[in-house]
Formats: structure tokens, sequence, C-alpha cells
């Protein structure tokens, strides 16, 4: 073959059970070049990732890697073809050393036995390229995140590569940082290796990338220089319409004049993660959004009010009255439930009928005679039938076991638990995360119905569009602690992108 | 195939050289000082000891202490790194027994030379089963263990038909106590396998995956570490530790009987525990793993001289395990409340 | 973004109105029968064993078979309300000693009935003592409960330095070894107690939170359950069966001592999974399990009669549970995802 594409990727289509996460894409990078992967959640970038990583095979479609036909089974043949991979999420041992780490399973080693003088030295030179000043004997768990996500790079390039993978690299840095990492790119990609950048932040793209692949819904749609783009286009690639396509669903009111006490109310709270203590409102019939990037703070936030992590210091109060919440379980006698924003490991129960994980939460309080100890099936059942149909679940009868369902009926099962749980401040977590278009829709239709309600809503979501549509209020995070808060017409996906990456002179008000 | 590595192939003009750094060398590594945290009890049982026991400071009963330590110590190095991966090995008991039998019956019947390699084969007979049963059939390590356990406690009093076996060879049954300048062999034995051990965990390829592997399992498999294959070694490594202190054993006793060991996965899994290595995996002290071997075999010596029946024991050891595994779990509690929110790199 | 991967099956599900219950039910026998597939398989050595030693089949040996099944099925019940929330309590050789110790001790000042009282409350504070280590201390079950037998075990030596307490009581014995023609009062107790197991177990809330507990800690936890609580209760639960175990054992026995019960644990556990339940939790069969005591207790019976040395009944105890766990395990795919 005589081309000089280092990565040749041909129609690879990827199946899980049920779902077609690639219906055959293409990629291709040559030397010395960088490519822009993007695409929105769940386009498909990841299960590349993966493949291209050699953690999945897919089920048809070639990979070619400088001209020969590969076949990765394992990560160990990926990195053996020259293919090193930053991941999203980290790959990291905390028990280990940063130096071990940075070489594990491709130990400096003679016999067996690791040359640590030279690890520590190798471990240095990475470090010092990066611009990275940690022990190289540090244990990795002590490190903060930012760092971890230096180890984790740092990492790839200790491999002999030609390709480098790197997902959402920047996720975890703060601005100087992210800067410090696209001048090394750069530098890499002139020293004649192939880069497949993946980034949401469309600043990084155009500032580094030479040629651009945009996925949606599992087929490559475009690409080509980046010359040729300007960010609008680009955004329009990636949803396959005009992004002016959402629409506020919830009308802007100002709570602030309500005379009711709100929903809930939390003063002065601290809690592992958050970098600042926390003051936050939610009104009776509000929707109120939490953005920032991961570990800005939000998600720790929600799991403090849940009662999952013990918060520091500070109170809290459900309409007015103080409650405290040293488990989930006293959250939820409290009045708080919580969606988790992993649905499979945190949400489903998979042994029990989607009756019984819908009425799982529904508290003591609101249960009355003999149901107060007794499930009494047929009362539950009927139950579930009104919810279902309420709710569009898509299921035939309430005994079907919940594993079984699609991503989108999994949430809607989980919102009918919250709707059970008769709470009166709902915590949600990513609330479409994972879930087809047609159900997105359907679960914003609820989550509005839960606040007319009555109900106190937080969402706290990545996805900056779905804040858009569904939030009130909006209080964006930025490195562990609130940096803005936005309402009605400010709400929007520029000035929430902004306070996100810590910009905070560039909000423009409407 | 890649040419170059990418730091020979950039140049970074900006960054400080490697040399002109500061380096803080640890002298003393974590697992260091958690050792010693067993240390201080010993010690203190030590003097205790001495004060109230008749006999305690004598040689026959330090050196008898030492060569009890000793056997539980060989044993408890394998136990520590099954628990390091994140797995158990209740079997420990029935497999000393049944190597112990294995060994007797073949020193009589074919010498001394086959009757030991027989008996260490024995020990990673049952160590490779119970590996198969976790990596093969994917069966959570203790209910795995728990039934190697039983099978062999049968397999093992089968051999002997319930009854003891005496060994005759005088060359065999003065192994165990053959003495180097004052230290019998068993000590010199346990003295080198920790050292062995611990060079293991700490300074080759294979112990960075075993603490990779337990420390974080979906890592360590990104990584590109084949989990299985580790996973296989350390039992069979178990498995071999079990079979060399039943070998000790057999000859120090010069008879063998397949009621030996009953609850030694107890002792066993308290002196891991006591030592410092965490159920929650990844965490291997090897150190610590012998002195608490040490302060068992002291507390199981002083209430022997102190003439206390010997269920004492029993209630001694459970003792010991619950306060070990209970300083084990709120050591967890705490770590994993802090632990939690700093782990949230992932999903973005 | 990395959703794609973690999110379960999208099945096309129809919106067809079907009869709920009725479907359930026919489901519900359907997949009891798929897994008894170890019951089977011991149906049939049980066949066998009959044919090579008719005594087998006797009366008189039936019946002191359901005395030994329902000695195991008691203790089963408490062990499948563990299991079913993915815990174990290995304790119970302890648990039955002392519980047993404390009717023998108070039987020949009392009645019969404070007595069994008495021996339950036992059992329900050694249930209390299991439940607060693993429940409120975070030690796994299985070593928790490890060292509580040793320490059990360790406390009925030494209350009888080692040795057996006779039981005179007419009254109590006869209640351990009554017929109703051929069956024993105690198997129908067992019927009973695994009766009043399933109830608690679905159709109570609390059961409800034991299984979820048992199917997804994580998710029951942040679902509200109070998951030490119930942790901790259902080991208070089980420590009573297994004390009910011990009245009939020393009813049976005419006495009670520190080694009265051991390895005592392994029949109850695996009289659970032959009945097929699995070790993961979150679910358990009842009505398994008293099929398992029953074949187990007949398995060991019979191999007693054809002069077996009893060896290998550890032998027999063992495989049974590793085949059973690793046959369950290699049957695991649908049924990790949920889809059972």
């Amino acid at each position: 073959m005589a081309n000089d594409n280092v990565v040749d990727v041909r129609g690879i289509v990827q199946t899980y059970p049920g779902v077609k996460a690639l219906k055959g894409v293409d990629l291709k990078v040559d030397r010395g070049q960088v490519l822009g992967l993007v695409g929105e959640n769940g386009a498909g970038k990841s299960t590349l990732i993966r493949i291209l990583a050699g953690i999945e095979s897919p089920v048809d479609g070639e990979v070619w890697v400088r001209g020969e036909r590969v076949n990765f089974h394992t990560p160990t043949d990926a990195q053996r073809a020259g293919i090193s991979v930053v991941s999203q999420e980290f790959r990291l041992v905390p028990e280990l050393s940063v130096a071990d780490n940075i070489f594990l399973c491709h130990e400096i080693s003679a016999g067996g036995v690791v040359r640590a003088r030279e690890t520590r030295d190798r471990t240095q030179e990475l470090l010092d390229l990066l611009e990275l000043d940690v022990d190289p004997g540090r244990l990795v768990g002590t490190l903060s995140v930012a760092d971890q996500q230096m180890v984790e790079i740092a990492r790839a390039l200790s491999r002999e590569f030609d390709v480098l993978v790197m997902d959402e690299p920047t996720a975890a840095l703060s601005a100087p940082e992210a800067q410090r990492l696209l001048g090394i790119v750069r530098k890499l990609a002139s020293s004649g290796k192939a880069i497949i950048y993946v980034s949401h932040h469309l600043d990084e793209i155009f500032a580094v990338c030479d040629v651009i692949t945009v996925f949606r819904d599992g087929n490559s749609v475009w690409n080509g220089s980046t010359s040729k783009l300007d960010e609008s286009a680009l955004v329009e690639l990636m949803l396959g319409r005009e992004p002016q396509a959402f629409v506020h669903t919830l009308c802007g009111q100002d709570y602030h004049d309500d005379d009711r006490p709100p929903r809930l109310r939390v003063r002065e709270l601290s809690a592992p993660g958050l970098r600042r203590a926390v003051d936050i409102k939610v009104h009776p019939g509000e929707v109120l959004a939490l953005a920032g990037l991961a570990g800005s703070g939000r998600m720790e936030l929600m799991g403090a009010l849940a009662g999952d992590v013990r918060a520091k210091s500070g109170a809290i109060e459900v309409d007015g009255v103080p409650v405290s919440v040293r488990s989930p379980f006293a959250a939820r006698s409290a009045g708080i439930f919580m969606l988790s924003e992993d649905r499979k490991q945190e949400g489903i129960v998979p042994h029990l009928d989607v009756t019984e994980n819908t009425m799982i939460s529904k508290p003591w309080a609101a249960r009355k005679g003999l149901a107060k100890w007794f499930t009494l099936s047929g009362l539950e059942n009927s139950t579930f039938m009104t919810l279902r149909k309420r709710m569009r679940i898509r299921v035939p009868h309430g005994q079907v076991l919940i594993g079984s369902l699609s991503g989108g009926n999994q949430q809607k099962v989980l919102l009918a638990r919250a709707v059970e749980s008769q709470a009166r401040v709902m915590l949600l977590n990513e609330p479409t995360r994972g879930v087809d278009v047609g159900a997105k829709v359907e679960i914003y239709e609820l989550i509005e119905s839960l606040a007319e309600q009555g109900a106190g809503v937080v969402v706290s979501s990545s996805d900056i569009p779905e804040v858009v549509a569904v939030a009130n209020r909006c209080v964006v995070f930025h490195a562990g602690r609130p940096v803005g808060e936005l309402a009605g017409d400010n709400i929007t996906e520029d000035n929430i992108t902004a306070l996100a990456l810590g910009q905070f002179k560039e909000v423009s008000h409407a | 195939m890649p040419e170059q590595s990418v730091l020979e192939a950039t140049t970074v003009p900006t960054a400080p050289s490697g040399a002109t750094k500061p380096r803080s060398r640890r002298v003393l590594g974590s697992g260091v000082i958690d050792s010693l945290v067993v240390a201080g009890p010993l010690v203190a049982i030590v003097i205790v000891a001495w004060a109230i026991a008749p006999n305690f400071m004598t040689g026959a009963n330090i050196s008898n202490i030492l060569s009890n330590a000793a056997l539980l110590a060989i044993v408890g190095f394998g136990m520590t790194l099954a628990i390091t991966v994140r797995g158990i090995d209740l079997s420990v008991g029935s497999a000393q027994a049944f190597a112990a039998c294995v060994t007797g019956i073949s020193v009589n019947s074919l010498g001394v030379v086959p009757g030991i390699l027989i008996g260490l084969l024995a020990g990673v007979v049952v160590g490779a089963l119970n590996g198969m049963l976790v990596t093969l059939f994917a069966i959570p390590a203790f209910v795995a263990t728990l039934a190697t356990m039983t099978a062999m406690r049968g397999v093992a009093l089968l051999t002997t038909d319930g009854t003891s076996v005496y060994i005759s060879d005088p060359h065999f049954t003065q192994l165990a106590t053959l003495s180097f300048g004052g230290v019998e062999l068993s000590v010199v034995v346990a003295i080198l396998l920790g050292i062995g051990t611990w060079f293991l965990v700490r300074h080759t390829t294979l112990g960075k995956h075993i603490l990779a592997v337990g420390g974080r399992p979906q890592a360590a498999a990104e990584s590109g570490i084949r989990v299985s294959r580790v996973l296989l070694v350390v039992y069979v490594l178990a498995g071999l530790m079990v079979g060399i202190a039943a070998v000790l054993l057999s000859s120090r006793l010069a008879v063998v009987n397949g009621t030996y060991g009953v609850g030694l996965e107890l002792q066993v899994i308290a002196i891991a525990v006591l030592g410092g290595t965490s159920l929650a995996g990844g965490r291997a002290n090897v150190v610590g793993t012998a002195i608490a071997a040490l302060l068992l075999a002291t507390v199981n010596s002083t209430l022997n001289l102190l003439n206390v029946p010997s269920y004492w024991q029993y209630v001694a050891v459970g003792l010991i395990l619950l306060a070990a595994l209970s300083v084990d779990g709120i050591r967890r509690m705490s770590k994993s409340r802090t632990g939690r929110a700093s782990q949230a790199g992932g999903a973005a | 973004m990395n959703t794609a991967t973690g999110t379960a099956p999208a099945m096309p599900v129809q919106m067809e109105e079907e009869p709920a219950a009725s479907v359930s039910l026919a489901r519900r026998i359907g997949t009891f029968l798929a897994r008894q597939y170890l019951a089977g398989v011991l149906l049939v050595l049980v066949a066998l064993l009959s044919v090579f030693q008719p005594a087998i089949i006797g009366a008189g040996n039936i019946n002191s078979v359901l005395l030994q099944a329902a000695i195991t099925g008691v203790s089963a019940c408490g062990m499948a309300l563990l299991i079913g929330t993915g815990l174990l309590d290995l304790s119970v050789p302890g648990v039955i000693a002392i519980s047993a110790l404390t009717a023998a001790a108070l039987l020949p000042n009392t009645t019969i009935g404070v007595a069994i009282a008495g021996a339950l409350a036992v059992g329900a504070l050694a249930g209390l003592i299991n439940g607060v280590l693993v429940a409120y201390l975070k030690i796994a079950s299985f070593i928790a409960t490890l060292g509580t037998q040793y320490l059990f075990l360790g406390i009925a030596f030494i209350v009888t330095e080692g040795g057996i307490v006779p039981i005179e009581s007419y009254y109590y014995r006869s209640m351990a070894t009554q017929s109703l023609g051929p069956i024993p009062v105690s198997f129908l107790v067992l019927l009973v107690v695994a009766g009043l197991a399933y109830g608690l177990l679905y159709w109570t809330h609390f059961g409800r939170g034991l299984r979820a507990i048992g199917s997804n800690e994580r998710a029951a936890r942040l679902a509200g359950v109070p998951v030490s609580a119930f942790k901790a209760a259902a080991f208070v639960i089980a420590g009573v069966s297994f004390a009910g175990a011990g009245v009939f054992l020393s009813g049976l026995l005419s006495s009670a001592s520190g080694t009265m019960a051991l390895s005592f644990e392994l029949n109850a556990i695996a009289a659970v999974v032959v009945g097929g339940t699995a070790l993961r939790g979150g679910r358990a069969t009842l009505a398994g399990t008293v099929v398992g005591a029953v074949l187990f207790s007949y398995l060991s019976n019979a191999l007693n009669l054809l002069g077996v040395a009893s060896y290998w009944q550890y032998v027999l105890t063992g495989t049974v549970l590793a085949v059973a766990v690793a046959a369950g395990s290699l049957r695991r795919g649908p049924e990790a995802r949920g889809a059972d």
C-alpha cells in the first residue's frame, strides 16, 4: 500500500446487544497530522477508540496500520502496532507510584526484575516534558485529578508509538495546563507522529487539528481540512441540523418573589471534592441545572445532598425545615431523591422486575395500612401500570426484568421510581445519558412535569444543550466551586461553556 | 514498527533537565511504617509474657515460638499475595494436611528427596485447582477455596484412612530442626521466603502486576496485563507456600495426620490482615505478615505456658482476627469517604 | 460519550397487553424447574443408590433422612435469606453450639418453652454480633463470620470445658424426634419456616430491600434502602434460624457440645446452592432449599448405609459446592445483565 496513512479505518461496525454503536465508520490519519474527531455524546467516538486500543474487537470492518491489516485482540496488540492511547477514564492504579503506573505492563526490567533507577529517570524525563512537578515515587492515589490526567498522558508517551489517540485529554485540566498540552500535541505532530484528538472543546479542535472527522449517530459524516470549517458549521455537522433547533421548553420565571420557603436551601455546604462552601436555593416548580466539566464539583455536591458522601459542614433545609442527610436513606426520608448518573452500576436493580424497581424508593410515611409492611403486588402492579401509561414506558407488563429494557426505558423506570419516592427535592444526574433522541424529549417532558407538580428539581448535566433546554436557572461549576449563576435568557451554550472553562469575563449578559 | 521513542524525537527547550531537579527519596516506604505499627503490640505482648509467664525467656521456648511463627509466616506470605489480588485462600489448612499426608506417605515409600518434591507438588496442585476455579470458572475466591477446603479435608483424611502415619526416616525428621548457627531450618526458610516475597512484590514486574490487579483490576486489564494469568500464578504460589510449610511440619512432627491444620486459615488470614495487608486489595505488607506471625505465635505460646485451656486460643485468634478486620474495615471506610470524590475523573 | 458502551441492550419490546399474572406464574414455574438442574443430578444419584441399597428407601430410613433434612433445612432457610442478600454466614456451627448449650443449661430449671426461647435469643444475639461486624464495620461477611465461628466455638468449649452437656428432659427430646405418621414434626416445622422465609423475602418491603442489596448494593443504597440496618437484621433472623436448628439437633442427640455441629455451615450452604440459589445474591428459592436439604441428607445417609468412609462426605460437599457455583457462573451471561 503506497500511501501515507498511518492509520486507515474502513467501514468499522460495532454492535452491543440491541445497539449499533458504529455503523461503518471511516477514518484516516497521516504522519505529522493531528486529526480532530468530534461528535455529540453517543456518536461512537469512544467506541472507535476502544477498538483502536484493543479493548474491543469490531463486528465488521478493517483497521490498517502503516499499510498492514491488523486485528487487535488485546491492548498489548494495539501497543505493539504502535498505537498509544490516552483514555478518558484513567487506567491508573492508585496504589502504585507515578513511575510504576507510567511503565505498567511495559516495565523497564531485566529478567523480570524492575530496574528502578532507570524507570525513575525515564519517568522524570517524561514529567519534565509535560512540566509536571511531582515525585516519580509518589503514589498516584495521592495526586489531584489534573495531575492524574497528566500521568495518564505521560503513560501514553512512555511507549514507542506512531499514533497517539487522545480522548478528552483536557477534561480535568485548567486552562493554562490545557494550553501547554496543546503545544505538546503540535510538537509531537511536527516530529512525525500521527495524532487522533477527541474533544468536546471546539476551540481546542480548531487550535490544534489539521483535519477533522465528524461522527454522528455511529456514522462518519464529514471529513476534511480544518480550514474549510468554522465553529458554527462544525456544530451543524455534529448535530445534523441548525443549532438554533434548541428551544426553552420551560419559560423562565422569577422565583425570588415566591413567598413560600424554597424546596431546598443549602447553606455553606462543604464536601469532599468541593473547594469552596456552596449556597444554593431551589423553589417549588423550579428546575435548577448544575453545569460544569467532570471533576468540577457539581457531582460531588449532588452526592453530598443525597447523603451518599458525608458533607463536612453546612446546613440543608427542605421546605424550611433543617434536615440531616447522613445516608441516602436519611435523605429519602427527608424528601430528597437522587438519580445516579451511572444507570447500570448505581441505578437499576437487575434481579427485580420493573414494578419492584419503581416501588423500591417509596418511603415508610407514604405507605398506608398493610402496605406499610407488605408489598401487595396487586396494588403495586396497578400503580405501575398507571405510571407506565403516563410516562410512556415501553414494557408489556410490570413483571419484566429491568435489565432487558433499552436505556431510555430503564431511565423512565428510574424516573418513575423518583415519582413514587414522593420526594420534594429531585436530584437528577445526567438524566438522558445513553438515551436515544426520542426518549430524550420524553424525559425532558417528565422533568418538566415533576417540576409542575411542585417538586424542586436539580439537574446536573455535562450535556450543555440539555442544560439550556431544561433549566430555569443554572449554576456553573469550575474547579470545585460554583463560578456563576445564569438565569432566563442568559442560559446559553456559549455562556455555560465559558464559565465551565473558567473564562469568567467572556460571559455576555443578554 | 515504530522507530524511536518520543523523547528522542522531540526537543523540549523549556523543560528543566531531570538531573537538576531535587529528588526526595523516600527512605521509609509506607510498608515499613505499617509494619512498625504491628511491631508495637508485639513488643508489648513479649514484655507482658515475660512478666507473667514462667519460662517465657528460655531458649527452648523462644526457639519454639520462632519455629511456630516460621510455619505460620510461610503460609502467611502466600495468603498475603492472595489477599493483595482481592482474593483469599480458605483452603490452606486442608491443603496443608493433604500435603503433609502425601509427604509422609511418599517419604516412607520413595525416600526423602522424592517425598519432599511430591509434598511440594501436592501444595501446588491444590493451589492450581484454586486458581483454575477462580479464573476459568470465575468463581469468587472465598467460595472456590471454601469448596476446596472441604473437599481437600476429605481427601487428606482418605489418604491416611483417618489414621496417623509415622515417618521413620531419621534424615527427614531431623531436617526441620537442622540448626544453622542456632537457627532452625524452618526459620531460615521462612526468612528466605519472606525476603523473596518482599522482593517479588517490590521489585519485579510480576509484583507490579499483582499490585495493579489488586488495586484496580479493570485498569490492569486495559493496560494489557493478563489478569487471569496473574491470579493463577498467585494461587499456585500460595499453594507452593502451603506445600513448603507442610513438608517442614511433617519433618518436625515425624507423624502426619489428615486432621492437621484445622483452623489454620483463620490464623493465617489474621496475621496477613494484622500485618497491614488490606482486604481491599492492592497493598501487600510482607514484613507486617512476618511480624504478625511472631505476635500470634507468642500469644499462643504464652497461653500454653500459663496453662490456659487450649479453647481460649480459639477465642484469642478469633478476637485478634476480628480486631484486625475491624481496623481494616474502618480504614477502608474513611478512605472511601474521601476517595470517591477524587476518583471522579472519568465521565465527562 | 462513553455511555454507549455502558448502556444496556435496547431490545424492542412489544406493547402487547398480556394478562401479566398468568404469564408470570407459568414463567416462574418454568424458571424454577430450570434452576433445579443440580437437584436433578442428585435425584438420579439417589435413584441409583436406592437400586443398590433398597434399605435406603425403607420407611424408618426415610424418617431419619427427613429428621436430618429438617435440621439442615431450618438453618439453610436462614442461610438462603443471607445468600439472597449477597451475604454468607460461616458461624453456623458456633451458633448452633452456643444456642443448644443455652437450652441444655436452662432445661433443668425451667419449661421447654423458656429453654427454646433462650436458645433462640442467644442465636439472635450471635446474629447481631455478625450483623454489626458486617454491616457497620464493613468486614466481608465470609471472613467476619469465620472469625465469629471460632469465637462462638471457643466460648462453647470454655463453657463445657471441652465436654458434652447431656439433656435429660424427655419432652424436649420427643419434641425433636416425634413424628406424625412417617413425617417428623421437625420437618413440618421446616416447611413452615421455609414458607415464612419466602413470605418475608418476597412479600415484604424488608425482603425486597434484602434482594435489592443482593442484586446491586450500590443501587439499593442510593434508592434509599437502609442497607446496614437491613443486613444486620438479616443476620439476626439467620441467627434465630440456626438456633432453631440447634434446638432440633440437641433434641435429636439428647446433648449439646462444642463439636455437635462442626462444618454444618457447609451443609447449609450446599442445601441452598443445590436448591438453585446462586451465591451472587438477588434472589433465593426457598422451595429449592427444602428440596436441596432433603436430597443432601438423603445422599449422606445413603453413603453411610453403603459403608462408604465418612471422609467422602467432605469430598462430596466440596465438589457439589464447586460444581454448583461453577455451573451457575458459566450460565451467568444473560443474568448478569438482569435478563435472567
